[in-house]
């Protein structure tokens, strides 16, 4: 990889103003696009690999990495590296947070999407059985739920002597506790370190924009991200700077489109002028005797107009 | 308390470190740290959101990391689990409920490491790991005494258990005791901690 062959990446596709829906191929997306790698976003949407493979996934020459952590370390290593600038500490500080989303906030957005029983029927499930190819549709989005519900019961309770719902409580209150903390931490930052994102930007908004983006029924976890409003700003920037129509070009138009609106604007004011002096002029005793001099101002108040507008 | 009574009262509260104050019976150190905070003394008082939220961030990547790959060396890793781990947890009781509660143990672990992905992860991947973290570790205390200035906090006490433990345990190979060691700063303050607070109470005859 020597960068300039675009890597293919498998990930699950995207909705809801989001690139992807699934936080982890947001995750490696976020990252890729933070690092300026080039990759092939492949969505395995309605293929065999919604139950073949492991997502996300990066193939490169005859193999392949999966897992975020892993797939960042790889890009790292072929010289994309978004942490650059960062100092130790702050890499010992990443290293910390990235823990702290993945014990304390990962199980309560693994329960809203996979395990509450509203949020699963009418959201989660429809979505990715309607993205997988039929029959698959019928068992993918089990066999996820399945995964996710069995993660939270090893990981927060002692399975099997608890179910699951002695430990809701505790997740929600975690995760509740979890996006306080990373509110206070980002404080009115535009990212986490300094004015470039890194890393730790792009697992906070992995876990965090689909929360903040979906619709869902039965959403206390959402209702209290909505409360915290430098991380609403936070998605919302990522989006917009990185992800609106494959990134920069598209707000280059819009400035582009700007300016043009500015300059037509500037240019009417100033035909209107010309035609109220036109009209004076017209209207003025001196014209009606020097009839023949009319003409004359009109083209040097144009293009005086049409110069004077790229300033 | 003898060894099997405390192993007794451990299956009931679910877990060790437990602490046992007139009826109530509190496991766990998060639940011990509100449990003594209730009562007034608490250690992360002095600092204020940000440093709070750090605090609670470090305290995760320890039980991410340190934790996890001390279960899967005691119990993934089949040398250490046969020669060590099982004979350790089965001998307070008799048989034939040590193997069944040594096999069920295993296998509990097991799966957690399945469910998070560690079970594809080999042993040098996981000491690995545990370098990253102690280095992680060893440039956020950098020359401080502690961890937030010059107090300690929980995330003190939750670093020092874990490490003195990794320390001090006899395993099949010195190679988790030499990573730790290799940063020296974490070294000196388990054993800054070690001289402070518990050398004292030898003195007192508690411990």
């Amino acid at each position: 990889m020597r960068g300039q062959g675009a890597e293919p990446l498998l990930c699950w596709g995207g909705d809801w103003d989001l690139p992807s829906v699934h936080t982890e191929s947001l995750i490696v997306l976020a990252y890729a696009k933070f690092a300026g790698a080039k990759l092939t976003v492949k969505p395995v949407d309605w293929t065999w690999r919604t139950i073949t493979a492991v997502i996300p996934q990066l193939n490169y020459e005859c193999s392949s990495v999966t897992e975020p952590t892993q797939i960042l370390n790889f890009l790292r290593k072929n010289r994309f590296n978004a942490d650059y600038e960062l100092s130790a500490k702050q890499g010992a500080d990443t290293m910390a947070y990235i823990a702290l989303l993945e014990e304390k906030l990962q199980p309560a957005l693994l329960h809203t999407f996979w395990v509450d029983a509203e949020n699963y029927s009418s959201l989660t499930k429809p979505w990715f059985a309607a993205h997988s190819p039929f029959p698959l549709g019928f068992f993918v989005p089990g066999r996820l739920a399945g995964a996710a519900l069995s993660r939270i019961l090893l990981t927060k309770a002692e399975a099997p002597l608890h179910s699951i719902t002695e430990v809701e409580g505790k997740i929600y209150s975690d995760a509740k506790e979890c996006l306080n903390l990373l509110s206070h931490r980002l404080g009115t930052s535009l990212y986490f370190f300094g004015n470039a994102p890194t890393s730790l930007d792009a697992f906070v908004f992995g876990y965090l924009a689909p929360l903040h983006k979906a619709s869902l029924p039965s959403g206390q976890l959402q209702q209290h991200l909505k409360q915290l409003h430098n991380l609403c700003h936070f998605c919302s920037t990522i989006l917009q700077n990185y992800f609106t129509e494959a990134g920069r070009p598209h707000s280059n138009q819009d400035a582009v489109d700007a300016n043009l609106q500015k300059l037509t604007q500037l240019v009417n004011k100033e035909s209107n002028l010309i035609e109220k002096m036109d009209d004076n002029l017209r209207s003025s005793p001196q014209h009606r005797l020097n009839r023949a001099h009319r003409p004359a101002p009109k083209p040097s108040f144009q293009t005086a107009g049409r110069n004077s507008t790229p300033a | 308390m003898s060894l099997a009574a405390e192993a007794f009262v451990s299956q009931i509260a679910g877990k060790v470190p437990f602490i046992h104050v007139g009826n109530q019976v509190v496991s766990e150190l998060g639940p011990i740290v509100q449990f003594t905070k209730a009562k007034g003394h608490s250690l992360s008082d002095g600092l204020d959101d940000v440093q709070r939220a750090e605090m609670k961030a470090y305290m995760e990547l320890v039980n991410n990391m340190l934790l996890t790959a001390e279960l899967y060396i005691q119990w993934c890793d089949d040398t250490t689990a046969s020669e060590i781990t099982r004979q350790r947890y089965s001998s307070p009781y008799s048989w034939p409920l040590n193997h069944i509660l040594a096999y069920q143990k295993q296998w509990e672990v097991r799966r957690k490491m399945n469910a998070i992905g560690w079970a594809g992860k080999g042993l040098e991947q996981v000491y690995e790991d545990v370098s990253q973290c102690c280095q992680a570790l060893s440039q956020r205390l950098g020359t401080q005494p502690f961890f937030f200035n010059k107090q300690p906090t929980e995330l003190d006490a939750l670093v020092f258990g874990h490490l003195f433990t990794i320390l001090t345990t006899r395993l099949t190979t010195d190679e988790l005791s030499e990573r730790i060691k290799s940063c020296s700063n974490l070294l000196s303050f388990c054993r800054r901690i070690e001289q402070t607070y518990f050398e004292e109470d030898k003195d007192k005859g508690r411990l």
